[in-house]
């Protein structure tokens, strides 16, 4: 545990560090032409680093178990937040989707937040239910409410690759619980055929990036064409890459080379070197977290682990899948690395809640020497003294 | 939840729960999150079956990143590579154009286009930016101002012509979104002295004479550059992080072309023609001076003219080369040609009598006229005193096959091959359809049309010894480095006559300076022979009265030809003259004299002059 502990703050600090540099690299060019200052973005994610090394912190020292009690605010919240941001004048509208609030010239992505809160509330929940889990009155049914509801609102945005990572990792999280998913079964073949329908008809983008992935079709002018710079980009890269700040993809060509498609800007000046080290941080980050889920000392903190490790490990996946042309436009960004403010704290956040289990050993791992006996009364002294 | 070996869980004490006590001590308030133990060997197992998928499926995308990375590295690169380097062409300046004495002619001059990207210039600056090109670039602001709202358009050209130094003016103002191309204009510095052969060239190449003419050899090889270019087309800047390494291919200039025209001579034949169109008011006048001894043409002029600096505001019209383009029936100058072939032929001796009828003479269905009765008189006087009568018995005496011969081995009714652009051939019926009429029109220069070039040509043949030369403009071409491709060299076509032929040509026609049609060429400087005529034009079938071609073709000096020089005024007002020997006969002289003077032939003396004159003067009153 302790080894997990250290390696995931190693782990996360160099990810952030490389996609500092990054997003720097990514960025100067288009910084430059918008804002007239090449810094403009490398300033603002320190700012978004130093609240994401506060959130971390907060993250870590409050007990989970005091996080995990309130697991009611947590869900409220999210919900909150999730319809508050529906409603007109509220949500910012960009690109047809209200997916953002704005307060003065900051932005704030309520689902980033949606996404831990969720995690937290849900685990909660779930860790005091017991045995009643695997019923399907007082097990499935709340965990759909409580699961779907979030998702629902996620999806309305609509950000449909937030909604399905969001589900599927709180499907997990409930599997793990003892939820039987088989309850869903009867649900899924009718619902999900239908709510697949009705995205296909309602709404014409997701429409349009499936249709252009699954053809097969390339149009490198129109909707591809920013997967097309993508490629072009990490293929050109090549093994051992431009050389940093060398790459051709972020004059322009390249649309969100420091956001969502930063990927490709790592693998054409750090070349496929630089891809695979941040493949395998994540993993290391995926490996370490399954670790911490595994050894903790009891079910909310294996739950709190397991849905933060999930969401770094599944996103981290679904964006290099997006990067690669392996899955279809999803507009969801590569966490720790890309540019962005309140993903980069929530992050944080949640990696604070994992080192904060971490910490958790289990009873058996706890040093008696030191410990229970010697207080006297019975309690194991605090995990953290080991 | 079935833990084998349950912990003692320790009870929750509700005094103890203050935020710093559960920081301190959290698991002291687990009693609601089960036992401190572990999570079971279910969980454990369903925490794999999570977990695990998502570790495989980063195996599976680090085998598609080693795909694109590796086996399709490649192709990938190549598009990349296609779609970040563009090329600008460099243009290459058109060679310049020059006078037989290396004056400049015709040259390009470096120009800038000031154009407006309309993707960058920002609309709330176009106003400004209106205000201050107007001002430096001498253009209308409202004009500026509407073509930056362009829409169809991403480049503008706002002006086409900008001295580089006003460029750079307007390149320090540092408006973003305004640009500037390298250019060149063509430049002709003496106006339309010479345009006729100069011709012109717009932006995309020659359009007329020489210019068009050597189009491939004037043109040059334009250059590129290639660089790096970001995705909004702009170049990248030398500085910076980017690396940058420019491709550059020198743009190679035009060849510089050197022609025979005579600037100097050419100034005084267009003087001559301005004063023929002032005097005469003619609807055209062509001059044209030929070296006779290497068929270089040293003057070619004609009326109206153009400035090839603004070749669109003239009428087309005016920019024809009369001299090459159009034909006209030469009337009297051609009977010479009958005359030498009769010499040659020696079917007439120079001295043999000819009954000219006293100026009327009834052949078959026709009456042919001279101007003065004119009884007896020898094959010299019929050119002399330009008898039509005389011709035409020489013409019957020649035959078809004569006449015909004289015709086409001085060149007519076919090209002269000279290397401008437009010539003609001419007008010769076909000889199967010669009639009897045909030997007495042709000897006195009807039923055949001819251009102005072929006639000096023949002329050129007729007294330099009796070879054809085709006529030539171009002495020299060179590249940039001042190397030599390509220097004139003499072209005979064949020969026409014999020399002894050619010397007795010289001496008629030099008599018909000295005492017949043609004295008004006579000057005392140097000898001069030549022959006048004054061809009715045919209107609507038939030889007008009113409308007349005046011609004179002469060639000084007599003892050793050097020049040549045909005048042909068309239309003149016939109530101010229209006689060749009025009309053409003295700007024909002045241009040989001072032709000659400019080529430093050196005149008679003092004494000889006076003693030419005098000559002349006995001539005309015993004539």
């Amino acid at each position: 545990m302790e080894l997990a502990r250290r390696h995931l703050l190693i782990v996360t600090g160099a990810l952030l560090a490389l996609g500092l540099v990054m997003v720097y690299s990514a960025s100067f060019v288009v910084a430059e032409q918008r804002f007239g200052t090449a810094t403009f973005f490398l300033e603002r994610q320190c700012v978004y680093l130093l609240a994401g090394c506060i959130a971390l912190a907060v993250g870590s020292l409050w007990d989970y178990h005091a996080l995990g009690r309130h697991w009611k605010i947590w869900l409220g919240l999210a919900v909150l937040i999730l319809i508050a941001v529906l409603v007109p004048g509220i949500g910012e509208r960009i690109n047809g989707a209200r997916r953002w609030f704005r307060i003065g010239s900051l932005t704030f992505q309520p689902s980033e937040a949606a996404k831990i809160l969720c995690v937290l509330g849900i685990a909660g929940w779930a860790a005091t239910r017991g045995e009643e889990l695997r019923t399907f009155t007082r097990g499935f049914l709340p965990a759909a409410l409580l699961a779907g509801v979030p998702v629902a609102l996620v999806a309305l945005e609509p950000d449909l690759g937030t909604a399905a990572l969001l589900a599927t990792v709180l499907c997990a999280m409930l599997f793990v619980a003892g939820v039987r998913l088989v309850y869903a079964l009867p649900f899924l073949g009718i619902a999900a055929p239908a709510g697949a329908l009705l995205a296909w008809e309602k709404l014409g983008y997701v429409r349009d990036r499936l249709e252009h992935f699954f053809t097969g079709e390339y149009d490198p002018l129109g909707r591809g064409y920013q997967v097309h710079q993508a490629l072009i980009a990490q293929g050109s890269g090549g093994v051992w890459g431009a050389g940093l700040g060398q790459g051709h993809a972020k004059l322009l060509y390249l649309p969100e080379a420091h956001n969502d498609f930063i990927l490709a800007l790592i693998g054409e000046e750090l070349g496929l070197i630089g891809s695979c080290l941040i493949l395998l941080g994540f993993a290391c980050l995926v490996w370490h977290g399954w670790t911490v889920a595994r050894k903790a000392p009891d079910l909310l903190g294996s739950l709190l682990a397991l849905g933060v490790t999930l969401m770094l490990g599944l996103q981290a996946a679904m964006n290099i899948a997006v990067v690669t042309r392996s899955m279809p436009t999803k507009g969801i960004s590569l966490p720790l690395i890309s540019y962005g403010g309140s993903a980069l704290i929530f992050t944080l956040f949640g990696i604070g809640i994992l080192l904060n289990v971490a910490a958790h050993p289990p009873a058996e791992e706890a040093p008696r020497a030191l410990g229970a006996v010697a207080r006297g009364n019975g309690r194991p002294l605090s995990a953290r003294t080991a | 939840m079935n833990d084998p070996n349950p912990t003692p869980t320790p009870q929750p004490v509700r005094g103890d729960t203050t935020i710093a006590h559960r920081l301190a001590c959290p698991a002291a308030h687990s009693a609601a999150w089960g036992p401190q133990g572990g999570v079971d060997r279910a969980v454990r197992t369903r925490l794999a079956l999570t977990v695990v998928p998502v570790l495989l499926v980063f195996i599976a995308l680090s085998w598609r990143l080693g795909t694109i990375h590796i086996v399709e590295h490649e192709s990938w690169a190549r598009l990349a590579e296609r779609q970040r380097t563009a090329s600008e062409r460099l243009p290459a300046p058109r060679g310049p154009i020059r006078g037989a004495n290396g004056e400049m002619l015709v040259q390009s001059r470096a120009r800038k286009i000031v154009f407006a990207d309309l993707h960058v210039l920002k609309a709330e600056q176009k106003d400004e930016t209106a205000r201050k090109l107007a001002e430096l670039l001498d253009v209308d602001q409202l004009l500026l101002r509407r073509r930056m709202d362009l829409a169809d358009r991403r480049v503008v050209y706002l002006a086409r012509n900008v001295e580089p130094e006003q460029a750079e003016k307007v390149a320090e103002l540092k408006i973003r979104g305004v640009g500037f191309e390298d250019t060149f204009r063509r430049e002709y510095p003496l106006g339309p002295l010479g345009s006729h052969v100069l011709g012109w060239a717009g932006t995309d190449g020659g359009k007329e004479g020489i210019e068009l003419a050597l189009e491939g050899l004037l043109r040059g090889i334009p250059g590129y550059r290639t660089y790096e270019r970001d995705a909004s087309r702009r170049a990248l800047s030398r500085g910076g992080d980017v690396s940058y390494v420019p491709e550059i291919h020198a743009p190679q200039p035009g060849l510089d072309v050197q022609l025979t025209i005579h600037p100097g001579l050419q100034h005084v034949a267009e003087d001559e023609l301005d004063a023929i169109m002032e005097a005469y008011q003619p609807k055209g006048a062509v001059a044209l001076v030929l070296d006779v001894r290497t068929g270089a043409i040293l003057a070619l002029a004609n009326r109206p003219a153009y400035d090839p600096n603004a070749p669109a505001s003239a009428d087309p019209a005016h920019r024809r080369n009369r001299a090459l383009t159009d034909v006209f029936e030469p009337g009297s100058t051609y009977k010479t040609f009958i005359v030498a072939e009769a010499l040659e032929k020696k079917l007439f001796r120079r001295n043999e009598r000819i009954n000219c009828e006293n100026g009327a003479w009834r052949v078959s269905y026709r009456t042919l006229h001279d101007s003065h009765a004119y009884g007896i008189l020898t094959l010299d006087e019929v050119i002399v005193h330009s008898s039509n009568i005389g011709a035409a018995k020489v013409g019957l005496r020649l035959g078809i096959d004569g006449v015909y011969d004289a015709v086409h081995t001085f060149g007519f009714g076919a090209r002269t091959r000279i290397d401008l652009p437009g010539e003609v051939s001419g007008i010769v019926r076909p000889k199967h359809k010669w009639t009897k009429d045909s030997l007495l029109s042709v000897p006195m220069g009807q039923e055949i049309a001819v251009t102005p070039l072929q006639l000096a040509t023949a002329y050129a043949a007729m007294v330099n010894g009796g070879a054809l030369l085709r006529p030539q403009v171009i002495q020299r071409i060179a590249n940039a480095k001042g190397e030599e491709l390509y220097t004139l060299r003499p072209e005979a076509v064949r020969q026409v006559i014999s020399a002894e032929t050619s010397i007795a040509m010289r001496e008629m026609l030099e008599r018909v300076v000295l005492e017949g049609t043609g004295r008004r060429a006579w000057c005392p400087e140097y000898s001069v022979g030549g022959k006048t005529g004054t061809a009715q034009k045919v209107i609507g079938g038939t030889y007008s009265h009113e409308k007349y071609v005046g011609s004179f073709c002469g060639f000084a000096p007599v003892e050793q030809p050097r020049l040549v020089c045909l005048v042909t005024v068309d239309e003149p007002d016939k109530r101010l003259g229209y006689y060749g020997g009025t009309v053409a006969a003295p700007a024909a002289k002045e241009i040989l004299r001072r032709g000659l003077k400019a080529l430093n032939v050196p005149p008679r003396s003092g004494e000889a002059q006076e003693l030419a004159e005098r000559e002349f003067r006995a001539r005309r009153n015993g004539g």
